[in-house]
């Protein structure tokens, strides 16, 4: 009966943590968010000045996996990487996307109180190539309202429809650009969100601004599709080349030569050239080349005697 | 979408069509709302007590709510077509005596029930629609009409609205002048009880508002002005008219309200009110029933940042109505709300407020209430208007209690002061 009882409450556990939390991320306004991260300006900026570049490529750097139930505050703080992007110097955070989910959302939220940081997106796929840069005009100002504080929004969508395609985008940059650290965003007064949520006359006062930092807080929730039609499956397109929509195939690299090989080819080559037939001693480098010995054709030259 | 190292490959189809995947905050219903609920006691037993002074037309509220209210608003902006759109708005308000599970609206007609199973109330408050830039000549400009809150101002320590013409109606908004903004507004309101003076049966008495601002005039650095006039009268049947034996009313309202924004790390706002004769005794709309006579009032009310830690709201209120037969009243309040916040989440907010009552006939006592609230309050966040808010609260009130009962419940006539508890979540998005 103890038992009974236990499982019964242990499902019902489940049920509320597994069902009921899963539509609640939708809404953004029971979205708790954390507060704004509390470095001035001045400070942060003097800290992106003298803060190291972490990496040379944007392939090394450090990406941290996340899963497909991932809600979470991203800080990106004095101490957080730096970047140089082409858009200027940046602290940033990296991560990998997951894989084998189905397609899913990324809400972002940058968290705004003295000030923010005016966020850019960057999505790469496998080959870190860069399919799409969110930025100021992605990210839009919504006011505080139940859970969620002020904050720079934006929304997008991941598409695991085929989880083998090359072209999913695999990672994701949180940064932002020299241009943006220049502006500002006016927030809401807290006030008038009041009057406005209840219908009243806004008090004709002026609003709060934050000024825009190299340092903030993001709050990132992603939400996996749930419909069964959005389940994972394998792309096998038919007649597949491996480079359709701009895919490269993995580079194979060349197997090695046997030392016989490459001896049988350069005895030929002598011989080809002993006799003064230069065409049969281009086509045997060639054909060296072919089966991987590259030496071949530099062998040629070194034993080409101009007359 | 700028700002692309490799702008190549955005030209590829599947990267347009992965570009076009992005989609922006905007263009979902908005959802506003409001909701008040708890549970408290009063010591000595019996539920929670909610205390105010007779006659006042507000109480202070901090751990002074009896009852669970809710709005529930829905809005969307359904078409869009270059700076002209529309935006479709609704709420509904729900209250219940906070007594029960079941709190329903319907009367059962059996018997055998629990009262309180149908001690709710649902309300229309509003459905609206705003166009908004349809007009060429008033660019910036939003005509409207239906039920609607219009331009509501209050004070939120007390639950007070000092200027609300809220109803039925339609006008034109956010006229743009150059020096203010300008609306117009036509509402309604109806008298209730009013009773039929000659013979016939009797009907509704439709009372007409008509209310001009101009907001948003900018008088000195930081500080802004709004103008205010309402005109409010009975519109009578014509068989109304005949009932000799029944005389409507009239009245004006004049508003001069100023906001001084930066000011102690908040703003204030003073608003005076002069009204006539039909409009006196509420907020803006007109009542065919008052005696002739004339009001001031005078509030003001802000909220200060006293320090890093220390936010508060004060309110002042002075209202002298005067009528010709001798059933007005002088209302003085004042109430401040201090919070001192521990962190980003708790604090405690310590709230005082004081109504007195002096009646214009001169065979009645005057009667004053004094009300101290200390609530723990945990909210999403520091601000004095963040919520949601849940608060645990003791309130203590004294009153003269041979004059009048100023508990609501759970304390005997005579008595002369309660202290109640209890824990109340507030919440508004």
């Amino acid at each position: 009966m103890r038992m009974t009882r236990f499982t019964l409450l242990a499902l019902a556990a489940a049920v509320v943590a597994g069902c009921g939390s899963e539509p609640l991320r939708r809404v953004d306004a029971l979205t708790p968010t954390p507060a704004p991260l509390e470095v001035s300006e001045h400070t942060a900026r003097q800290a992106l000045a003298a803060a190291p570049i972490c990496c040379e490529r944007i392939d090394q750097l450090p990406y941290q996996p996340i899963k497909a139930d991932f809600s979470g505050d991203v800080v990106i703080d004095t101490s957080a990487p730096a970047y140089a992007f082409d858009s200027g110097k940046s602290f940033f955070r990296a991560f990998a996307l997951p894989v084998d989910s189905k397609s899913f959302e990324i809400r972002l939220y940058s968290q705004a109180g003295d000030t923010v940081l005016a966020p850019s997106a960057m999505l790469l796929d496998a080959d870190f190539r860069i399919t799409r840069l969110l930025d100021a005009d992605d990210f839009t100002y919504v006011p505080a309202s139940g859970m969620k504080g002020d904050s720079l929004d934006a929304r997008l969508r991941i598409d695991r429809l085929y989880r083998d395609n090359p072209n999913n985008e695999r990672y994701l940059v949180l940064f932002t650009s020299e241009a943006q650290m220049d502006g500002q965003t006016t927030l809401v007064h807290p006030a008038k969100a009041y009057a406005e949520a209840l219908g009243n006359e806004p008090p004709a006062v002026p609003d709060p601004v934050a000024q825009h930092a190299p340092t903030g807080i993001i709050k990132m929730v992603l939400i996996e599709d749930r419909v069964a039609g959005q389940e994972a499956n394998t792309y096998v397109p038919a007649y597949s080349t491996g480079r359709e929509m701009g895919a490269t195939l993995p580079a194979v690299p060349a197997p090695s030569v046997l030392p016989e090989t490459q001896a049988y080819y350069r005895q030929a080559i002598d011989a080809a050239l002993a006799e003064k037939d230069l065409e049969r001693a281009l086509r045997l480098a060639d054909e060296a080349a072919r089966v991987g010995d590259s030496g071949a054709k530099a062998y040629l030259l070194e034993h080409i005697q101009i007359k | 979408m700028k700002h692309i190292q490799q702008p190549t490959f955005l030209l590829k189809p599947g990267y347009l069509l992965a570009a076009l995947l992005v989609s922006g905050p905007a263009a979902a219903v908005d959802f506003h709302g409001y909701m008040r609920s708890g549970v408290g006691a009063t010591a000595g037993g019996g539920d929670q007590a909610c205390f105010q002074v007779a006659g006042a037309p507000a109480k202070y509220r901090l751990g002074n709510e009896c009852e669970t209210y809710a709005e529930i608003g829905l809005g969307q902006q359904v078409w869009e077509e270059g700076e002209k759109s529309f935006y479709v708005d609704t709420m509904i308000a729900y209250k219940s005596t906070q007594e029960n599970d079941w709190e329903g609206s319907d009367t059962n007609a059996d018997g055998n029930y629990n009262p309180y199973d149908e001690a709710g109330d649902v309300a229309l408050r509003q459905f609206h629609v705003i166009g908004k830039n349809l007009i060429d000549a008033l660019p910036g400009a939003d005509i409207w009409a239906g039920k609607r809150y219009y331009k509501r101002h209050d004070v939120h320590i007390n639950d007070y609205y000092y200027w609300d013409v809220s109803g039925p109606g339609a006008g034109i908004e956010d006229i743009d002048l150059g020096f203010a903004k300008a609306s117009v507004a036509w509402m309604r309101n109806t008298d209730g009880d009013w009773v039929y003076q000659g013979s016939g049966t009797g009907t509704n008495i439709a009372n007409d508002t008509l209310d001009f601002r101009l907001a948003e005039i900018d008088v000195n650095p930081g500080g802004k002005l709004e103008i205010g006039y309402d005109y409010g009268k009975a519109n009578l049947a014509d068989f109304q008219e005949r009932d000799d034996g029944y005389e409507d009313q009239k009245g004006h309202l004049v508003t001069l309200e100023h906001t001084q924004g930066n000011w102690f790390g908040g703003y204030n706002k003073l608003a005076v009110q002069y009204g006539t004769d039909g409009i006196i005794g509420s907020s803006g709309r007109n009542s065919t029933g008052n005696s002739d006579g004339d009001m001031l009032r005078v509030v003001n009310q802000g909220v200060v940042g006293l320090s890093e830690n220390i936010e508060m709201m004060y309110v002042q209120i002075y209202e002298d109505k005067d009528f010709d037969n001798e059933s007005g009243q002088t209302w003085a309040s004042f109430g401040v709300r201090p919070v001192y916040k521990w962190n980003d989440v708790m604090s405690t907010a310590f709230e005082f407020g004081y109504d007195y009552i002096e009646p214009q006939a001169d065979d009645q006592d005057s009667r004053d209430l004094k009300k101290f609230t200390i609530a723990q309050q945990w909210s999403a966040g520091r601000s004095f208007w963040a919520r949601p808010q849940i608060r645990v609260f003791a309130t203590y009130a004294m009153w003269d209690g041979g004059r009048y009962q100023a508990a609501s419940q759970s304390i005997d006539a005579g008595d002369d002061d309660g202290l109640t508890f209890g824990v109340q979540a507030e919440a508004w998005w």
